[in-house]
């Protein structure tokens, strides 16, 4: 029963969020003082030309009204036209997401896979030179901004030894598959870079966490090497916290990818979004950071919910 | 520094590093004002894009501008926007911190609630949506950078300003009938205020990255006023021509950041006597 009035809860939660998230979103770009006719038709425009624009655009009503309207259609799969192009905003998300999607996709699991073993090394070792100089580079990698990582690595790869592509997408996408994959290895290495250096330092603490209880204790007592203790008990105990820090870190990981996808001319929804910034194009803008955001919001309760179903502790807490 | 001072220094080496970075970026922020190798605006044609030489110690970028006094003034830019947003940051979220720690319940959950949809939405994504209205500029990042912090700090003060209020001493003010005020001013901000320092310095890093990140993909400071960002950006261009250009100012931006984190980490330790020799 309380199990049943929890996931209610949570879910309501969620509703919740997405509803306040995209009152926000709306409101900073609708009720802030800047005209979205003006912006679009320029200084020169004439009175009665930014009103046709604006009734044409239905600004002329009240907010609330507006934003009911943006989030009926919105719900029902319409995000509305774009202000310049006049192509739909939901089509054209869906055709840059072919993009964007796996390229965090692959940076989390690669950044994951890299900084668990690492995080856990250097929480084993860390009184050792060998365990301070791999948290050592961890710090170094949170303070480096992801893209001079991803500078650097063109740098190198693309410039010096050209083994891979500088940027761009092959114009074929994914059919292209050997061009496609080629151009994602830079951008991937780089977003999974920067994403596994915090995650190694949350796998380090957790690792020390654990090596501090008593049922660590316990087990090397029992005669286990730290090794296979570690393996046998800790493993979980490491993960779950890990797991949960991916969850937090997802929208650090969207603008990352948007990063990215900037200095690798990556055709995706990042570039996509800060080309539409250039161009004032509100309504594309408010319906990319909507959906980015309630993707975010949607993928943390996932992730929240698949931790609660692994690690029986947070149930307890409840 | 007393001996006990002195040994803590020698057990957290990461404290002086950090404190050493940070003096480097403030002193080259200072430096800016009084002394540049070069005007870092002077154009020269035909010292378009060369290597490191003197006089130009790290060369000359693709209008024949000195980069080393672009990396010295670039300093301010990065510095004052971090600045400005930190400050934001820390008076808002202070602000709001002690107001939801201190609300009843119903109040909190809510405001906490609301807290957590805002720091959902990325400093850098809230300056790309500020930008798409306004013009992309200084101001507009210290803005975005300010709000998530203060949506950051407010919830770690709500959080500190709750274990201050379990204490015994609250309730012992409070039966002597101090109002919400007083006990803020009396009792939760001397004891949270030390961690202020430790989350300013944290804060400040944030902020750091966020400029430089602003900066490079165009919606930061606006040219020609150096940044490490944009400079970034430009050297992406000239990689095959000159690839050093590309190391200077990202080496700038790491030792700031770094220092900023190694402070707040080593702030930390000592604000917090159960954390020492944990790390």
């Amino acid at each position: 029963m309380t199990k049943v009035v929890t996931i209610a809860r949570r879910c309501a939660l969620l509703v919740a969020s997405l509803l306040v998230s995209s009152l926000l979103v709306f409101v900073l770009l609708r009720l802030l003082p800047g005209d979205i006719a003006r912006a679009k038709l320029g200084m020169f425009a004439t009175n009665e030309e930014i009103e046709a624009l604006r009734a044409q655009l239905g600004l002329d009503r009240p907010l609330p009204v507006q934003y009911l309207e943006w989030l009926g259609n919105a719900l029902r799969g319409d995000l509305g036209t774009s202000m310049i192009s006049g192509a739909s905003v939901g089509g054209e998300l869906a055709a840059k997401s072919a993009v964007t999607l796996p390229l965090i996709a692959a940076a989390s699991m690669l950044a994951f896979l890299a900084a668990v073993p690492l995080g856990m090394y250097a929480g084993v070792r860390r009184n050792s030179w060998r365990g301070a100089t791999v948290s050592g580079i961890g710090q170094l990698g949170v303070a480096v901004p992801t893209f001079w990582i991803g500078v650097l690595l063109i740098s190198g790869f693309a410039v010096t030894l050209q083994w891979l592509p500088s940027g761009g997408f092959p114009v074929d996408s994914w059919r292209d598959v050997g061009g496609a994959v080629r151009s994602m290895i830079l951008p991937t290495l780089t977003l999974a870079l920067a994403q596994g250096a915090v995650l190694m330092r949350y796998a380090r603490s957790a690792t020390i966490d654990v090596l501090n209880t008593e049922w660590f204790r316990t087990a090397r007592a029992t005669g286990m090497s730290t090794r296979t203790a570690l393996r046998v008990h800790g493993v979980r105990n490491v993960l779950s916290p890990v797991v949960s820090v991916l969850g937090v870190q997802l929208a650090t990981l969207v603008v990352g990818a948007i990063i990215v996808e900037s200095v690798f001319a990556l055709p995706g929804v990042g570039q996509m979004l800060l080309q539409d910034v250039s161009q004032r194009d509100v309504i594309k803008v408010q319906g990319t950071v909507a959906v980015t955001t309630a993707l975010v919001f949607v993928v943390g309760f996932l992730v929240d919910a698949v931790l609660r179903v692994i690690d029986p502790r947070t149930q307890e807490r409840q | 520094m007393n001996a006990v001072g002195a040994r803590r220094v020698r057990r957290d080496p990461g404290f002086v590093v950090g404190a050493a970075l940070v003096g480097v970026t403030v002193a080259t922020v200072v430096l800016s004002y009084v002394w540049t190798p070069f005007d870092p605006l002077e154009i020269d044609p035909d010292l378009s894009l060369t290597g490191p030489a003197w006089p130009h110690v790290l060369g000359t970028d693709e209008n024949g501008r000195d980069i080393l006094s672009n990396v010295i003034v670039g300093a301010r830019s990065t510095f004052g926007v971090a600045v400005g947003a930190v400050v934001i940051g820390m008076l808002v979220g202070t602000l709001i911190g002690l107001l939801v720690g201190t609300a009843s319940a119903r109040m909190r959950s809510t405001a906490t609630f609301a807290i957590d949809v805002v720091l959902a939405l990325p400093s850098v994504l809230l300056a790309i949506v500020l930008a798409a209205v306004y013009e992309p500029s200084t101001l507009t990042a210290i803005v975005a950078i300010g709000i998530a912090l203060a949506a950051a700090v407010s919830r770690i003060v709500a959080r500190d300003t709750r274990a201050v209020l379990a204490n015994d001493f609250v309730l012992a003010a409070r039966a002597c009938g101090a109002n919400r005020r007083r006990i803020i001013r009396v009792h939760v901000l001397p004891n949270v205020r030390s961690s202020l320092f430790v989350h300013a310095s944290g804060a400040a890093a944030v902020a750091i990255l966020a400029e430089s990140t602003l900066s490079y993909i165009g919606l930061g400071t606006r040219p020609p006023t150096p940044s490490w960002g944009r400079m970034l950006a430009t050297s992406q261009q000239f990689l095959i021509v000159e690839p050093l250009h590309a190391v200077w100012p990202g080496i700038a931006i790491v030792i700031a950041v770094l220092g900023f984190n190694l402070l707040g980490d080593g702030l930390r330790e000592r604000l917090d006597p159960t954390l020492r020799g944990a790390a």
